[in-house]
């Protein structure tokens, strides 16, 4: 039965039930009283007088025109249907393989909303997943502006269809007439192009794998085939040895193709059985400044050292250091390890002489990242002059830059009917070819690449391809397949050839752990090596006055990644200079050739420049870099500069390729004359030394630190501060003019700096610029002092004490009384102390903000805008701040950096941030900072906050390990100096830390109470020893 | 205020002067068409002016990067000119204020013209603190305003606010105070005035003055108040400025000494630049009768005073460097920090400029030698500038970890704007000069049966 009851909404509906529908009809529940406005009698008579007409006109017009001026709005284009695994705002990490040619590590990419912006390394890669300088700024030259754009045809934008139809037209043409086609590529150890060439080739029988390398290890190689009979490097693990000697060997760069640093900071833990470093070299380089023991020599007295130590482990020696350090090799027996650079000779006796030891860093797997062959690539040289290639394809090299014979490849390649060029720049060898595809940047390309035994290692893209890149797999594969063919996907081509390769486990895992063990492979033993001959040839080098070692710095190194800005302004490690490559002299020797370095106004260094000849081949125009350490009569030069049509970046420097042989990097006979001309040098760090206050970079020698207590009231190394009041001496935490945070509630942030196991690589400089957006300011600023970075490390030379003043250092600290007392005024002291020795031992000391919790630069700031945060931040509000730089003054630790122009979307400041790809690479997370307002390292706030809320949401708590990869920094160290964590977590790592009676204080008797905290250094080093 | 004055005192106003003489000498310069001289003084620092400000609108459309300041001295020439500035500006409010109490009659020639620059050189001084900020659009921001942030105050532990506080009120009651005392002279203007324009400005800026028994009561009181305000004034700008040092903790900074030392550095300086202006003025608008040879000579041993003071602090300050035995401090002093290091040239300026050559003024012959006067007082500008100079750009560039050091070198831009600043500063001193009486001659009036030279001439007789 239906109900009769009536609904209602209210009084008025119960009345009128039509209301509803009625009101439903109208827009507006009241009538809107347009009669009663325009009839109004009154408003009609006042009117609109023309008066306020023209008021109103003026009122909107002005009104207008202010609203014009507000900031153009730029539009976002939101996801229309958001891809399954993408959340605006989060971060995506993807498993891949860094790999450019010449470096190799496994990495995580870091992307956000589908373009990568940071490399993290990849922790379950071991020493193949550490992510060095380069590594980490790969991700900006992905988004150079300089690269190629479009593949081209003539120098004119073409479609890959007409090149495909120019290149299968030279390849069909050449197939017939029986020329060679060749595929020139950098070492390339990827078992799927392999195969693919090995297709490649069954399609085109004349078709050959040539590897050409700027920088190819070729005495290494083939030393590697003379004693194991394998053209592979050894891959040494230093974990369990004690003792390694290295002869101009920059094992912690990129000797070997790969950095020793992570069982080199493993071997070097302090204690008994801490690895000592006794570095026998001519250059001051990376390696040599962390070592125990550095042996100043010029090359051919390395190599004389060497064949002494032969001598010594084989009947005996007449030389005092080579018997020295023989002596201590043959204590450590299995346990040492030699390592040498500089020509095949070397390589050979290291290998004879660690073969003789037994060393334990020997492990018999192979590196297998290099591949050049310099028997093939003559006889490839031959075919061209003889005019038998048809076709040239070459991935990403350039020898008419990178070879001391490049005019003689240029006009080879001439010669080549059919010139294809994968290349990413406008560079000579692009000049040289008819067709010109793009070359794909690793991060958008698929791949595979076995960089060691038993390893196996894949590539995936991580963004769409930025313009129109094709990697040279793709390439081949349009050319093996025809246009349009469906088999043309790399992506199946390396899934299905992965397969095979991977025992049978799924290839979406592998790609996931990017990162993969897989069983078999090439296994290195000592099978032969002719010692005699080596002697000879090491004996063979004639010594000159002038001998040159060629070696590749941090940043660049063999100038893959020239025309990266970040790389080209990271300080380099030893010498602090940026945007620059330059002769590195002795100090003697500058002083008998009359040259100088000089600090101008702005304590910035002035120098000059030379023209150097060696075997005839002249580079004009080097700036000579006074350089304490390097041994006297050898002069260093850095290869990878002065690239031309590469981009603005890379024109920096000279170009020393000319020199190379490809064999040796160390030649003799090197002539200089002085060109008179002047240079100007761009330097972070002008003072070398410490000036006393050796209490900022600590050191203690192995013997102390075991034997005595870190405190002990006489001799203690590290003794806790106090402060001597007028009845006694208190420590320094119990006197406070400050009331104390509470920090105990949620996480409290401290960073530890083990300044025994920083190597000053630099990674951590180049992460945290690439997590923090912080600027490229370019050489004239740099030259103004005035860089950006948040994080930097200090180089100290700490020079052996003068005997004047030896006994006046108390405490490790420097005190002037006592100097008076013995008989020196203070100026003398200091005239003494600011000058490096002739032959320094070096210390790294990362800095970046403390953290202070009693801050000097919060109480200064007049509007507040940097304070103390809950976690033990020191925290700085941009939009706050007013640009006093009163906070920067007022930091003793000068880390504060103040934005002195506008650095994004200005052209004077021509880099990454002043164009739209550039600026692709920028984090999201951290705005960008304008002019006028400081800026300084957050402690990667947004990552740890992060953290917090990722953990929060799940209802968790934080773990160690997640703190530990929250700041950029700690995250990118390879040696594990740097960790990151909660001191309130009672597990955690850096808890643990510091608790270390290595642990000190930066500056700590200011009272500033800082959440950074360093580790003092262990030098393995005796009186006694050399 | 007593009415005897003992004969053998010197006569303040000397050449026989009557009450209309003295009107007549003051208003000569105001009443007179200008001279070539000033007209090219004028030019000459209105193309400073205009250059200055070219150069401080440029950085302001630029950055601070237009300046040579870098990462680790993040100050430079633009604090060292407002704390020269500042200290230029404390002789004017101690002559009008702390002599005004101490009854100094021979402040009543000098007052007028030393609080005038006393102004124009703290309209100077506040132009730095404004422009030093990298985002001077927010500067507002240092007061404390009510604002949309919610409530959000500025930092009241930060010196730079005190300073704010400090310079707004100190040249508010300098103005005040110089105005007031203006009031009778320009009635005096007001009344000898023949066109109507100027009859018209001037009895707007005289107040209604009319010289009645009751104004004259009424100035007095406000005087003395005025000056009783002023006074800790004197003491608490200089006081504050050098907060903005010495509670830091940069070495050579932080120093306790700072107060004092800044206090009687700021009246050594500003006595320095009253002479420089003073013997300009007294013989360009011909006022020999009324700044005396006397009048030189006071303000020279004032500055012999407040100099032997700063010497005593510059010793103070090295023998506490050395005798601390911190690594920091005395690097400071002794060695390549400053004596010996880069910056030995700016060190020894100032030793020479502060210490040596004021020294000379010991010798009776040199302080009463007007052109040795003239001279040493710019040496002593010179070197108090550098005096700040040292204490800012030295200890900054040689601070606490060696990996910072780098060091300071101005760019034409911070020439440009301290050029400027001078150029701007001469101007509104040229336009001083020529619109306001230059001598406080309602006062000086008061004392001519005392101490002007005919009365002094007679008394001297009567005791006879």
């Amino acid at each position: 039965m239906a109900s009769n009851k009536i609904q209602f909404r209210s009084i008025h509906e119960l009345k009128d039930p039509a209301l509803n529908g009625k009101l439903a009809q109208k827009e507006f529940q009241n009538e809107i009283p347009v009669e009663e406005f325009l009839g109004d009698e009154k408003a009609s008579s006042t009117g609109t007088s023309r008066r306020d007409f023209l008021k109103l006109l003026g009122f909107s017009t002005a009104a207008v025109t202010l609203a014009a001026c507000e900031a153009p709005v730029i539009k976002t284009i939101p996801y229309v249907v958001k891809p399954h695994d993408i959340t605006p705002g989060l971060p995506n990490f993807f498993a891949s393989s860094y790999f450019d040619g010449f470096d190799f590590a496994s990495v995580l990419v870091k992307t956000r909303e589908g373009r990568p912006i940071r490399i993290d390394p990849n922790p379950a890669a071991g020493h193949l997943g550490t992510t060095n300088a380069r590594a980490q700024a790969s991700v900006l030259s992905l988004y150079d502006n300089d690269k190629i754009k479009q593949p081209k045809l003539d120098g004119k934008d073409e479609t890959f269809d007409k090149v495909d139809d120019y290149a299968l037209k030279g390849l069909s043409e050449t197939a017939t007439n029986g020329k060679k086609i060749v595929v020139l590529s950098h070492s390339f150890p990827s078992p799927t192009f392999k195969k693919l060439f090995a297709d490649f080739k069954t399609k085109y029988p004349t078709a050959e794998l040539v590897t050409y390398d700027a920088y190819p290890y070729a005495a290494a190689l083939e030393a590697a085939q003379e004693v194991f009979g394998q053209r592979a490097l050894p891959a040494y693990d230093l974990g369990s040895t004690q003792l390694v000697v290295s002869f101009n060997a920059d094992f912690l760069a990129d000797y070997n193709a790969q950095s020793l640093e992570v069982s080199y900071a493993a071997a070097r833990k302090p204690g008994a059985q801490m690895l000592r470093h006794i570095q026998v070299e001519s250059n001051m380089s990376l390696t040599g400044a962390n070592a125990d023991s550095r042996i100043r020599l010029k090359p051919s007295g390395v190599f004389k050292t060497l064949v002494e130590v032969y001598n010594g482990l084989n009947g005996g020696t007449s030389d005092k250091i080579a018997a020295e350090i023989v002596k201590e090799l043959q204590a450590k027996g299995n346990k040492a390890v030699v390592l040498a650079d500089g020509s095949k000779a070397a390589y050979v006796l290291t290998h004879l002489i660690n073969q003789k030891l037994g060393s334990v860093a020997f492990t018999g797997k192979a590196n297998l990242l290099k591949e050049y062959d310099h028997a093939k690539y003559q006889e490839f040289l031959n075919w061209m002059n003889a005019g038998q290639v048809g076709v040239l394809i070459t991935n990403n090299v350039n020898p008419i830059y990178s070879s001391n014979k490049g005019e003689a490849f240029k006009s080879a390649v001439a010669k080549v009917p059919y010139v294809i060029a994968t290349i990413d720049k406008k560079n000579e060898m692009y000049k040289a070819a008819k067709a010109v595809i793009p070359s794909a940047h690793w991060l958008e390309s698929w791949g595979d690449i076995a960089p060691e035994t038993g390893v196996y290692s894949l590539m995936q893209p991580t963004i769409q391809k930025v313009f129109k890149p094709r990697q040279i797999e793709e390439s081949l594969l349009v050319w093996i397949n025809g246009k349009g063919n469906a088999a043309n996907n790399y992506y199946d081509y390396l899934k299905n050839n992965a397969s095979s390769l991977l025992n049978g486990n799924s290839f979406n895992k592998a790609l996931y752990n990017g990162f993969n063990s897989v069983e078999g492979g090439t296994s290195l033993s000592y099978s032969g090596g002719n010692a005699a001959q080596a002697v000879a040839e090491l004996s063979g080098f004639k010594p000159a006055q002038f001998e040159l070692q060629l070696y590749t710095k941090t940043g660049i190194g063999d100038g893959t990644q020239a025309n990266n800005p970040w790389l080209m302004e990271l300080p380099d490690p030893i010498t602090r200079l940026s945007w620059d490559n330059y002769l590195t002299i002795s100090p003697k020797d500058a002083k008998d050739l009359g040259i100088e370095n000089n600090l101008n106004a702005r304590m910035q260094l002035d120098g000059e420049t030379v023209n150097i000849t060696v075997n005839g081949v002249t580079v004009k125009n080097v700036p000579v870099f006074i350089q304490p350490g390097q041994a006297d009569g050898s002069l260093g030069l850095a290869l990878g500069y002065g690239k031309t049509n590469s981009g603005k970046v890379a024109e920096t420097g000279v170009n020393a390729y000319p020199l190379f042989d490809g064999f040796n990097t160390v030649l003799s006979d090197v002539k200089i004359e002085k060109t008179g001309d002047e240079h100007k040098f761009a330097g972070m760090q002008l003072q070398n030394t410490l000036m006393g206050r050796y209490e900022i970079a600590r050191e203690v020698p192995l013997d102390t630190f075991i034997n005595v207590a870190f405190d002990d009231e006489h001799e203690g190394w590290n003794k806790p501060l106090e402060y001597h009041t007028i009845n006694e001496a208190l420590p320094a935490g119990k006197i406070d003019l400050w009331d104390s945070f509470d920090d105990t509630d949620g996480p409290h942030f401290n960073l530890s700096i083990d300044l025994n196991s920083c190597t000053g690589c630099g990674a951590c400089v180049i992460a945290c610029q690439a997590e923090n957006n912080t600027a490229v300011v370019g050489k004239d600023e740099i030259r103004m002092s005035r860089d950006m970075y948040w994080l930097r490390i200090d180089r100290y030379y700490s020079s052996k004490m003068p005997k004047e003043i030896d006994n006046v250092v108390r405490d490790g600290k420097l005190s002037q009384q006592e100097t008076v007392k013995n008989g020196l005024n203070v100026p003398q002291m200091y005239d003494i102390l600011i000058e490096p020795n002739e032959s320094p031992d070096v210390i790294f000391q990362p800095v970046m903000c403390q953290h202070c919790n009693h801050a000097p630069c919060e109480t200064v700031c007049p509007v507040a805008a940097t304070s103390h945060g809950k976690q033990g931040q020191n925290m700085m509000a941009y939009n706050r701040c007013i640009g006093t730089r009163y906070c920067a003054n007022n930091c003793p630790y000068k880390v504060r950096r103040f934005n002195w122009f506008n650095y994004a979307l200005n052209d004077k400041f021509d880099y990454n941030m002043n164009n739209d790809l550039g600026r692709m690479v920028l984090n999201p997370d951290v705005v960008t900072r304008t002019r006028g307002v400081m800026e300084k390292c957050s402690m990667c706030i947004q990552e740890t906050q992060l953290t917090i809320m990722n953990a929060k949401k799940e209802n968790r708590t934080v773990s160690d390990e997640e703190f530990q990869k929250a700041c950029a920094c700690a995250a990118a160290c390879s040696t594990g100096a740097m960790q990151f964590g909660d001191m309130n977590d009672k597990s955690s790592e850096v808890r643990k830390l510091h608790s270390s009676n290595r642990r000190y204080y930066l500056l700590e008797e200011i009272g500033t109470k800082p959440n950074v905290f360093y580790h003092t250094k262990v030098r393995n080093r005796k009186e006694s020893n050399v | 205020m007593s009415h005897y004055e003992a004969p053998i005192r010197e006569p303040l106003i000397i050449g026989h002067k009557t009450y209309h003489d003295i009107t007549e000498d003051i208003a000569r310069p105001i009443e007179e068409r200008a001279g070539k001289l000033w007209w090219i003084s004028l030019y000459a620092a209105l193309v400073l002016f205009i250059y200055g400000f070219g150069c401080i609108a440029y950085t302001i459309g630029t950055g601070i990067g237009s300046w040579g300041l870098n990462r680790t001295v993040n100050w430079g020439w633009d604090i060292t000119n407002f704390v020269w500035w500042v200290g230029i500006g404390h002789a004017g409010t101690l002559i009008s204020a702390v002599l005004l109490l101490f009854r100094q009659r021979w402040r009543m020639s000098v007052n007028r013209s030393a609080e005038a620059m006393t102004i124009f050189a703290v309209v100077q001084a506040a132009i730095f603190p404004v422009i030093h900020m990298g985002r001077v659009w927010v500067g507002y921001w240092v007061f404390p305003l009510p604002n949309q942030f919610g409530s959000l105050w500025p930092n009241f532990n930060s010196p730079l606010l005190w300073d704010v506080f400090a310079i707004s009120t100190y040249f508010s009651v300098s103005t005040v105070f110089w105005f007031m005392g203006l009031i009778p002279d320009f009635a005096m203007i007001r009344d000898r005035a023949k066109t109507p324009w100027t009859r018209k400005i001037y009895t707007l800026l005289s107040f209604g003055w009319g010289g009645k028994a009751k104004h004259w009561q009424r100035f007095e009181e406000l005087s003395l108040v005025l000056a009783g305000l002023a006074t800790p004034l004197v003491f608490s700008v200089h006081t504050t400025v050098s907060f903005d040092f010495s509670t830091s903790v940069i070495k050579g900074w932080h120093s306790t000494i700072y107060p004092p030392y800044f206090v009687a550095g700021a009246i050594f300086s500003g006595f320095a630049m009253v002479q420089t202006l003073l013997l300009v003025a007294r013989k360009v608008c011909h006022l020999e009768d009324y700044i005396t040879m006397y009048h030189i000579e006071i303000m020279n041993i004032v500055i012999i005073l407040t100099g032997g003071m700063v010497t005593v602090a510059y010793a103070t300050e090295y023998f506490i460097g050395w005798y601390s035995g911190s690594r920091y401090e005395d690097f400071t002093y002794l060695s390549p920090g400053a004596a010996t290091g880069p910056y030995w040239w700016a060190f020894w300026a100032l030793i020479i400029c502060n210490l040596v050559v004021p020294a000379l003024f010991w010798f009776k012959k040199v302080r009463t030698n007007i052109l040795a006067t003239f001279i040493i007082a710019l040496i002593i500008n010179i070197g108090m500038w550098f005096e700040r100079f040292d204490i800012i750009v030295i200890n900054l560039s040689r601070d606490y970890l060696p990996g910072s050091w780098t060091m300071f070198k101005p760019t034409i831009i911070d020439v440009g704007v301290y050029l400027g600043t001078i150029g701007f500063f001469s101007v509104l001193f040229l336009l001083y000069a020529r619109t306001f009486p230059v001598i406080a001659q309602a006062e000086l009036k008061s004392i001519l049966k005392i101490s002007g030279e005919t009365y002094k001439a007679k008394e001297g007789d009567e005791h006879h």
